[in-house]
């Protein structure tokens, strides 16, 4: 179990982050929030390249800056802006990574090929890797990640910049890889985990705001969230969160600021409570 | 620090960096051979050569590495960024020692200048090393040989003055100071090496 206790992190008079208390047991947990919301600081603290201004995080029980090089030693991360050696094959930066991350030496090459087999590699493992598309890399990224077979799992922004065709296949290999380990994984794009997350937590101005499972934040807008084809029947408290053409009409989806709406109530979805919860700050 | 070598290796250590580590090599080699072939016995053009092997590695390996893409992957690695700049920057002190007493033997000024050599790349580790002590001016290892020559070649026009006065100092007390200078130097850097990795980290190793 992995505990964050209290965390604050300031950088001169900003707060980043701000009496931040959260329990990760295994499965897919995200940090959902707008930029600047202090998800990537919770994330670096989560990875140790940088240390809390107050509170702690307790890995089963042992604060990680106590555990070092051990905690780092359960950990696999993928930072945002994943960097890389051009000029290395994806064997060769694997090997590079695997021999940072202490992998006995004997064992390398067949972790190497387990493992780009798992991220669907194998055939381009003597390509450089200028040569790769954004998927390809950020495939690789999850590959060094998961070379230590990592207790905990952290992923910074993973399908930024992908197209919807790399981001399906990466929630596919995150869900896949999440079994019997932590998975954390930050990103603003709502669609990546509404269906991979076992556990979402909203951030906002370094502050959580709520952490639950996916269908309970869903349900915190149960019975609010509409459609209609005719705009003007909004009101100003209402939100529009989405709009779609259907049979040459086009339908608004919108959340219900108040009581009742006229419209055809729906089931809600993430992103509804991501737009609503965050409609100030956009 | 000889098991993280073990552990590492050549690959761990120099992956990524292999042409840096090449362009060190040939400025380095040619800096002291105009050094040496220029200013024959003096002791500004020995002060400023003998460390550069040492101050372009710290600079050019570490300093890049640090700015480098792959800087936040690889401090959350076991053996993160610090942990193998330590083991580097004695592997550099102990390459630019062999450098320094080259360039100082062969500068045509006896012990002198070879003592002279020795302190310089003794006060240059050191200065890494300080730097090195903080995330916040780790960076400055990218401008330090830039600032070290421009230092020297600052104070070169007044060596008749100050030149004179070093020369009167025994020889093998620049040796002497140089030496410790060093020895202090390669202790502190372990100590940092060993805060940095923890006290069981080997145990964490799959070795």
């Amino acid at each position: 179990m992995l505990l964050v206790n209290d965390v604050t992190k300031t950088y001169g008079k900003k707060r980043a982050l701000d009496g931040v208390s959260l329990d990760f047991p295994d499965g897919v947990h995200a940090l959902l929030a707008p930029n600047g919301a202090g998800k990537s600081t919770l994330i670096k603290l989560l990875a140790t390249l940088i240390k809390p201004t107050g509170g702690e995080i307790l890995y089963d029980g042992v604060n990680i800056a106590d555990l070092g090089a051990d905690y780092r030693d359960l950990i696999g991360y993928l930072p945002q802006d994943f960097g890389f050696y051009p000029s290395y094959t994806a064997r060769r930066f694997l090997r590079y990574i695997a021999v940072l991350k202490g992998l006995d030496h004997r064992r390398i090459d067949a972790r190497i090929d387990e493992i780009l087999t798992l991220v669907a590699l194998s055939d381009v493992a003597n390509k450089k890797l200028k040569t790769f598309s954004g998927g390809m890399l950020q495939r690789i990224g999850i590959a060094q990640a998961m070379l230590n077979d990592p207790r905990i799992l952290i992923l910074d922004e993973p399908t930024a910049g992908l197209d919807p065709k790399e981001r399906a296949r990466f929630r596919n290999l995150v869900a896949r890889i999440a079994r019997d380990r932590i998975v954390i994984l930050s990103t603003h794009i709502v669609s990546d985990i509404e269906t991979i997350a076992d556990w979402v937590v909203l951030l906002r101005e370094g502050e959580v705001v709520t952490r639950d499972r996916p269908e309970a934040i869903r349900g915190s807008l149960d019975g609010r969230v509409f459609e209609t084809p005719t705009l003007a029947l909004l009101r100003n408290s209402d939100l529009l969160v989405a709009e779609r053409r259907e049979n040459d009409t086009t339908v608004y989806r919108f959340v219900s600021g108040g009581q009742g709406a006229a419209g055809v109530a729906v089931p809600p979805n993430l992103e509804d409570v991501f737009l609503a919860t965050f409609r100030d700050a956009s | 620090m000889v098991h993280m070598y073990r552990a590492v290796g050549l690959i761990g250590l120099f992956g990524g960096s292999e042409n840096r580590v090449s362009a060190v090599a040939i400025v380095s080699v040619a800096m002291s051979a105009f050094s040496i072939v220029a200013f024959p016995g003096s002791p500004t053009a020995v002060a400023i050569s003998a460390p550069i092997p040492f101050l372009l590695s710290a600079a050019l390996i570490d300093g890049f590495d640090r700015v480098g893409r792959l800087a936040r992957l690889r401090r959350s690695l076991l053996f993160s960024a610090e942990d193998i700049t330590s083991l580097r920057v004695l592997i550099y002190a102990v390459v630019g020692l062999v450098c320094a007493l080259a360039t100082g033997a062969l500068s045509n000024g006896g012990t002198f200048l070879v003592g002279i050599a020795v302190s310089s790349l003794a006060l240059s580790a050191l200065l890494v090393l300080a730097l090195l002590r903080s995330p916040s001016t780790a960076r400055a290892v990218l401008v330090l040989p830039f600032v070290w020559v421009a230092a020297l070649l600052f104070a070169a026009p007044t060596e008749s003055q100050w030149g004179p006065a070093l020369a009167s100092v025994p020889s093998e007390l620049w040796t002497i100071t140089g030496t410790v200078s060093l020895l202090i130097f390669v202790v502190f850097d372990a100590r940092r090496a060993r805060f940095a990795l923890g006290k069981d980290s080997f145990h964490a190793a799959r070795q």
